[in-house]
């Protein structure tokens, strides 16, 4: 009960926000000539608006999923080196292009990583024994630093045109097509569909591989579609707006606060709270500040504290 | 209803399970006791499917285990562990209502019903919506256990039982199997207290290093001289009560 009253205020404030979004920015429409108006609605705003609204809610959402298969409360994609596989594969393509004068696309190369990685962890873990959180955090972490080394090693080899790369790692929703835009919003849709057919078998997951098989769960199918669901989420996004970081891992937890462990009952309230947040600090950091900062450093600039403050005052 | 053929298990080099045979029937409470290391929890493992065999096989009312899905085994087992770490404040109603997975053709109201009397039963009703990581040790062995007979298989392994509640809860747990085994269910039971293993199970399996060294009816195989043989202590029973020299 409680959580439909919280959803019914986030749609009503990601309504309201939304509405309030496309008409504010830095140029007044209502002042400039229609037509230029029409084209800064339609090709700058709108998407940048949508872009915000489907990222965060997926990134909400595969956070969820992947703190219940990890077990770990404070799991996200970095844990699994989802945001790492696709951060090297974008700035390969940066590279490569600047190197050889050719045209890789971020985005694609990007996508191609993120299951590059979690093919490679999916692997190591089986090696290594079952497709247990264990060893699939083990093998995360482990492929995750090796592609986070690749990063920097691009960077060093980039030279004076790093600034590219670091430009695209900070994230940031800004002049990104119309139809990259939609292509993530019917990939977050579908995702978030898929999970949500999986959220009871989600809750029994997180007591481990026996427990759940013993309950009557097919253990290695439901967990290997519910990660590659959530990598999915994870990799459109991070190739459409690099990374953003904390909203996987924060808005999540946030929602556990309020209603507890079901994830019932936080997936549809994680991809709420996700996309109004995310909505949230773009819409800050493109109105209110006067140099726009990518909105991956605001969401983790005003994420950690906030995150502390629910913290310390929970504690109590 | 489980038959274990000549079962071989071995991690690594270590043989733990050397040519096991054994026949597990409904109506029975059945205690799998002997000294630390020689497969008693295995044992359960490979019924349970979470331990491959090396070879050997484990019929289940006829039919090999390899061949039941996760579903469909999950109405004939159920498996009550040591420990459960519970990572996430998930309330003690909707750990409960997890042990109603298998039973999809089952309402909601009617699988409600079920997980509010198994959490009755155990006596937990007031701490219903709880969150688990609020609750003591031995309270949230009681909530798997009640989890357990939620699921209401029609085999439950129970490996220790409940080694973190107090007496009294001990000896409701025991009658609480006794109750499921009259009511024509099979009980597999891992258990370390002699006296109690004596007084409540129905049959032994005495396990040594070298595999199965006797068993049958409770108080004819756990004697004295299995005491010595087996545990290497010297001591005899008294009404159940063990009382070493």
């Amino acid at each position: 009960m409680k959580s439909k009253w919280i959803n019914l205020i986030l749609i009503i404030g990601l309504i309201g926000l939304g509405a309030f979004a496309v008409n504010v920015g830095k140029v007044n429409l209502s002042e400039i000539d229609s037509e230029i108006a029409k084209t800064i609605f339609y090709e700058i705003r709108f998407p940048r608006v949508l872009a915000a609204i489907f990222v965060g809610s997926a990134l909400g959402s595969s956070g969820v999923i992947l703190q219940g298969l990890l077990q770990n409360p404070l799991a996200d994609s970095y844990t699994l080196g989802i945001s790492s596989g696709a951060a090297f594969g974008a700035c390969l393509a940066i590279y490569v292009n600047i190197a050889f004068g050719v045209a890789l696309p971020i985005q694609i190369l990007a996508i191609v990583f993120s299951y590059i990685v979690i093919a490679i962890v999916m692997w190591l873990s089986r090696v290594k024994g079952s497709l247990d959180s264990a060893n699939v955090i083990l093998a995360g972490i482990i492929i995750g630093s090796i592609f986070s080394a690749g990063i920097s090693l691009l960077k060093s080899l980039a030279d004076e045109d790093v600034v590219e790369m670091v430009y695209w790692l900070m994230g940031n929703l800004a002049s990104k097509p119309v139809e990259k835009v939609c292509l993530v919003a019917v990939v977050t849709a579908i995702g978030y569909f898929i999970a949500s057919r999986y959220m009871e078998e989600l809750n029994i997951l997180t007591l481990g591989r026996e427990e759940a098989k013993s309950v009557g769960i097919a253990y290695d199918f439901v967990y290997r579609l519910l990660l590659l669901t959530a990598v999915t989420l994870t990799a459109f996004s991070v190739s459409l707006c690099g990374i953003i970081g904390f909203v996987g891992l924060v808005v999540p937890h946030l929602c556990r606060i309020f209603v507890g462990a079901d994830n019932r009952k936080i997936l549809p309230m994680s991809a709420l709270l996700g996309a109004l947040f995310l909505l949230l600090a773009d819409t800050i950091t493109r109105t209110v500040l006067k140099h726009e900062i990518p909105v991956g450093v605001l969401t983790t600039m005003v994420g950690g504290p906030f995150f502390i403050y629910i913290f310390i005052m929970k504690k109590r | 209803m489980i038959n274990m053929k000549n079962i071989h298990v071995s991690y690594g080099k270590k043989k733990i399970l050397n040519d096991i045979s054994i026949e597990f029937h409904p109506n029975i409470l059945y205690g799998i006791i002997g000294p630390n290391g020689v497969g008693k929890s295995t044992l359960l493992n490979v019924i349970s499917r979470d331990v491959p065999m090396n070879s050997g096989e484990v019929l289940l009312k006829g039919k090999q285990i390899s061949d039941y899905s996760q579903k469909e085994i999950a109405k004939e087992l159920s498996y009550m562990r040591q420990s459960t770490v519970v990572k996430f404040p998930y309330t003690l109603k909707e750990l409960v209502s997890m042990g109603r997975y298998s039973h999809d053709n089952v309402s909601r109201e009617d699988n409600e019903v079920i997980v509010n009397m198994r959490i009755k039963e155990n006596d937990l009703s007031e701490y219903w919506d709880k969150p688990l990581t609020q609750l003591s040790g031995g309270e949230v062995q009681r909530a798997f256990f009640a989890k357990v007979l939620a699921q209401e298989s029609n085999a439950i392994l129970v490996d220790e039982g409940l080694s973190n509640a107090d007496i009294f809860y001990k000896v409701r747990f025991f009658n609480q199997l006794r109750a499921e085994v009259k009511k024509g269910k099979l009980v597999i039971m891992v258990i370390h207290d002699l006296s109690l293993a004596r007084k409540y199970c129905d049959e032994l399996i005495i396990l040594n290093h070298d595999g199965i060294y006797d068993c049958g009816k409770s108080e004819e195989v756990l004697t004295s001289k299995t005491l010595y043989d087996v545990f290497k202590v010297k001591g005899d029973f008294f009404n159940h009560a063990l009382v070493l020299e």
